[in-house]
């Protein structure tokens, strides 16, 4: 990715989309390369540098966060090793596949409503959109609370609901019951976003083809799943992806929800989570640049996954 | 103290309360040589909560004037301060004086971040409690003034116990029947404040089992806790939740302010609790004090009740580029006037000979309630001295066993193996 | 008829699940203990007390609100400068492997954190910035340039090539033509892009916690985290703190949320 910045720099003289009738020399030369410097300069320094440093950190030795020897691939052999790394891995996959499912689907729900349209969707979008500017950490706060066992409104509405066993319940005792809470919190604070854009993609379906589909006699179901959802397909890719990574970063929730970070007794620990505690607990930054590594050839994996699968069929 | 979850008190938001005074006026600049002047970041990392942070602020205040031109900048960590210590120390980023628990001070001394203060400990002696002398050293080089010391002990509802003719339990099994008479008697009041989420209120246990956490053979460290009695002791604890049903289900994480409130809102008949536990019920209902009553710890089949020897000691770091503010800071701080309002405040012993004599005979522990806690200070033990013993607590190995345990994802054996390894890596022989 | 009743109960449902965490938090936060504390939920405060936030605001959290004022908007700042600069780069010029610029500047936006939070504290340490505001703002940069670019870079292309050749037809030089014709059309983008930058910024707690150690620039959300961390059994306190570290980012939101919205839509129709 670096490579590719520099290049373009170093390729220098632009020609421009459409050339205009007069320009002055700055402007053929140097003005696009002036304009991209401080972005470049970001991308290289804050971005490109430390992805560069991460994955040489992995193969080194870091005890208390200072750089040690060469180690080959010892911290990634000591990490598919470690149970709980495994065990991590595949919590954090399946957690982030049930939080990408259920954000676009309730997205979807929610887009649709607002596209019907009244007088109200104007200020409903707006409403919807707020959790997304709330911190996560105070987010997570919330709804800890929110699931408190002997306090909390969520058991209280259950057992109202008549689901007694949820007198007392105890949420975060168990990994299982704790993700679930916190997939509820991460999804409540993710769909905004996704629902607000693709809100946006189902109004730019509107239009001819549609009008023509709807005379023609087909109905809400045939139109969504036969002309509109196809018509958004690039942007659904995008959607996805963005809820995929949302759903393997999340840290914040984690942190503050669970006691211990990750607990009880390891069953609440993901990537992001782990890799952070690692590095600035443990002060190993050799295994946990190794972790971030993994997270890092995963997501990227999924991604491409992705846009060719939604290359394919079109 | 030391644990990473241990959380003090959480009455009202009181809290916070820290830096205003910080803020404002630009810092002096910081002093060239040894003189007494410019300022000095403070972090009260251990057991300074919400009802004592005012005081902390106020001495601090009073420093500032009895010395003119120095600053003091306070911050106040939270229950991870273990790694907030952990990162500064690894990006250079250190305070210049810190509280820390006593049990992080062997490790902070081997990641050669603090300043030593005495290089002969006996010459520490009579002037500091014995035990926390001990925490302070690292091959022989003492690394931090001890500052307070505290023990835990049995709170109990003396008027619940009452109407059940029940005495303080002496022994563990004497706590189970009644733990378990109280919660049957009253509906809505569980038997024994379940601490799930803090090793400092069970890990002791192993001690009354007649077991050991590691012992020490010619300088090398071994794991104890997969021997039978310590199997033995977390079963038992594991047991009164599991088996017993003494507290809700949600106990499994607790932190001690959680048995604390608990405690406070009527719903808890005993628990293990240090005097700062019982200063926080005080606190949150001043009308339970008369119901209050505190005994030692039960003692186990090994036939001791020994607890952990608790407290925090004042470092000074290495990085601190203005030590000579910083060790007049800590002078003052350890001035007997200083030290006790804030040891009183936080609910422990101050950890000097004199201000310790001075609250037992005349200050705030010649009290009947916290009687049970000087009975108790004599029959005290420490964790491993070991300047890696540090990894064992912030990997939080020892509450990942009890939990799994009491969660039966593992069974007791299992989970102590386990736990035997971790510790073995932690703090063995590289 | 029912179609319409059914959609008003969906909207309806929809505004409940979106406000209730807010509104529980600030209805907690006023409640005395006694009425938090209790198996059946008191909806609203009998007798709403105030007395946190005025302990709150007796102590540190003031100045944290500044530290976290000056790091958000600086970042916000910063990153307006940088989007629009190369923004307009990115979609007036042809530039070699343009494609694949974006696609780089895309990616940013996918980065797991992780990634880069290890390597940045040792760059910071080795470069003196670790605990200062500066070098916040430049770890904050690298979460927020990738997307604000993109946004603007899809507003540039709305705007016609037509009315910058027009006005330097009539003798204004480039530059001037994009100052005076250009960038008052661009500003919607800006705006969506800054409250990208300002949320993105002031609600990021990896890294403020990881870097922030000093005692005086410790910013909102790691002090949040600590407060938490140390008296979360005391509910009322902590959701007030909340509320305190909410407020200013709601309220910057409900401001520019048209604007934002405008760059939403622009940003998912071009996909």
């Amino acid at each position: 990715m670096t490579l590719t910045a520099q290049e373009n720099r170093r390729a220098g003289a632009p020609q421009r989309a459409r050339p205009p009738r007069r320009s002055l020399r700055l402007d053929r030369f140097g003005l696009p390369s002036l304009l991209l410097a401080p972005l470049l300069a970001v991308v290289v320094g804050v971005v490109g540098y430390p992805i560069v440093r991460t994955i040489w950190l992995s193969f080194h030795e870091g005890e208390y966060l200072i750089s040690g020897p060469f180690n080959g691939l010892d911290n990634y052999t000591a990490l598919f090793a470690d149970p709980y790394f495994v065990a991590a891995l595949i919590r954090t996959t399946l957690f982030a596949v049930v939080c990408v499912c259920c954000t676009l689907l309730i997205s979807l729900a929610v887009a649709l409503v607002l596209d019907v349209g009244s007088w109200l969707t104007r200020i409903v979008t707006v409403i919807v959109l707020l959790p997304w500017a709330m911190p996560r950490v105070a987010s997570g706060i919330v709804w800890k609370w929110i699931f408190n066992d002997q306090y909390g409104i969520a058991n209280w509405l259950l057992v109202s609901l008549g689901f007694d066993q949820f007198q007392g319940y105890a949420w975060f005792n168990s990994g299982f019951s704790s993700l679930v809470a916190i997939t509820i919190a991460v999804v409540w604070h993710s769909v905004p976003f996704i629902a607000i854009s693709m809100l946006a993609g189902l109004r730019a379906t509107r239009g001819e083809v549609l009008e023509a589909a709807r005379v023609d006699g087909a109905n809400f179901m045939q139109l969504l799943l036969r002309i509109r959802l196809p018509m958004m397909k690039p942007l659904l890719t995008i959607l996805g992806v963005m809820s995929t990574i949302f759903a393997y970063q999340s840290f914040d929730h984690f942190l503050v929800m669970t006691t211990p970070p990750g607990g009880p007794s390891h069953s609440t620990e993901v990537l992001s989570l782990l890799t952070w505690l690692q590095a600035f607990t443990v002060l190993d930054q050799g295994a946990a640049a190794a972790m971030a590594v993994v997270t890092f050839v995963l997501l990227a994996g999924i991604t491409a996954v992705y846009v060719r699968l939604s290359k394919e069929d079109k | 103290m030391q644990h990473r979850w241990r959380i003090l008190t959480a009455t009202s938001a009181a809290a916070g309360l820290l830096l205003l005074s910080a803020c404002g006026e630009d810092a002096p600049a910081p002093a060239t040589g040894g003189e007494v002047t410019g300022a000095i970041d403070v972090w009260m990392g251990d057991p300074i909560g919400a009802t004592q942070q005012p005081v902390v602020i106020q001495l601090a205040k009073d420093y500032e004037t009895a010395h003119p031109g120095t600053k003091v900048n306070l911050r106040f960590l939270g229950a991870d301060a273990h790694k907030t210590y952990l990162t500064s120390i690894a990006g250079g980023t250190v305070p210049c004086v810190a509280l820390i628990g006593n049990t992080w001070s062997p490790e902070f001394a081997g990641l050669k971040a603090l300043e030593p203060i005495a290089q002969d400990p006996a010459s520490m002696q009579g002037t500091y409690t014995q035990s926390m002398i001990d925490s302070t050293v690292l091959d022989g080089v003492s690394y931090a003034v001890p500052y307070d010391t505290g023990v835990r002990a049995l709170i109990y509802r003396k008027d619940l116990f009452d109407a059940a003719g029940l005495a303080a339990p002496k022994t563990w099994d004497e706590v189970l029947t009644a733990a378990t008479t109280v919660q049957k008697a009253n509906e809505g009041v569980n038997g024994f404040g379940i601490v799930g989420g803090n090793q400092w209120y069970w890990l002791p246990m192993i001690w009354n089992w007649g077991g050991e956490i590691a012992t020490n053979s010619g300088g090398a460290w071994t794991a104890k806790v997969n021997s039978p009695e310590a199997i033995a002791a977390f079963t038992f604890y594991a047991e009164l939740l599991t088996k017993h049903k003494l507290a809700p289900e949600g106990s499994v994480t607790w932190q001690g302010a959680d048995a604390a409130k608990a405690f406070a809102l009527g719903q808890v008949g005993m628990m293990v609790g240090g005097s700062w536990d019982l200063k926080t019920i005080i606190a949150q209902n001043p009308g339970m004090e008369a119901q209050l009553a505190t005994a030692p710890m039960p003692s186990g089949p090994g036939g001791n009740n020994d607890t952990f020897a608790g407290g925090s000691n004042l470092a000074i770091f290495k990085g601190c580029t203005n030590k000579a503010t910083a060790k007049s800071f800590v002078d003052f701080m350890m001035r007997t006037d200083n030290l006790v309002p804030v040891t009183t405040k936080i609910g422990l012993l101050p950890a000097t000979t004199d201000a310790l004599e001075k609250e037992r005979t005349t200050g705030s522990f010649s009290a009947p309630l916290l009687k049970a806690y000087a009975e108790q200070a004599p029959n005290t033990r420490s964790i491993p001295a070991v300047s890696t013993w540090g990894k064992v607590e912030g990997t939080g190995a020892i509450v990942n066993a009890m939990q799994s345990i009491m969660n039966g994802q593992k069974t007791a054996e299992a989970a102590m193996q386990e736990l035997a390894g971790q510790i073995d890596a932690a703090i063995g022989q590289q | 008829m029912t179609k319409r009743v059914l959609l008003y109960a969906a909207m309806l449902g929809i505004v409940v699940v979106s406000l209730f965490p807010f509104f529980w938090m600030v209805v907690t936060s006023l409640k005395p203990d006694a009425d938090i504390f209790t198996k059946t939920p008191e909806f609203l405060p009998t007798s709403p007390i105030f007395d946190r936030y005025l302990h709150l605001f007796d102590g540190p959290v003031p100045r944290q609100f500044l530290n976290s004022v000056l790091v958000a908007g600086a970042t916000t700042l910063i990153t307006g400068v940088i989007a629009l600069l190369a923004g307009y780069a990115l979609a007036r010029y042809k530039i070699p492997l343009r494609r694949y610029l974006l696609i780089v500047i895309l990616s940013i936006q996918m980065l797991p954190q992780t990634v880069l939070v290890i390597p940045l504290f040792v760059v910071l340490r080795n470069t003196d910035l670790l605990g200062t505001y500066q070098g916040l703002i430049l770890s904050h940069l690298a979460l927020t340039v990738g997307l604000a670019t993109y946004m603007l870079r899809s507003f540039y292309l709305d705007i016609p090539v037509e009315l910058e050749e027009s006005a330097m037809v009539d003798g204004a030089s480039r530059l001037k033509a994009v100052r005076l014709v250009v960038f008052p059309l661009v500003w919607p983008g800006l705006a969506a892009s800054s409250i990208y930058g300002f949320i993105t910024s002031w609600n990021e707690l990896m890294f403020s916690a990881t870097y922030m150690q000093q005692s005086e620039r410790e910013t909102l959300p790691v002090a949040l985290q600590q407060y938490f961390s140390s008296y979360y059994s005391d509910w009322g306190g902590v959701m007030a703190a909340s509320v305190i570290f909410t407020i200013p980012v709601v309220v910057f939101f409900l401001l520019v949320q048209k604007r934002l919205m405008q760059g939403m839509v622009a940003g998912a129709v071009k996909g």
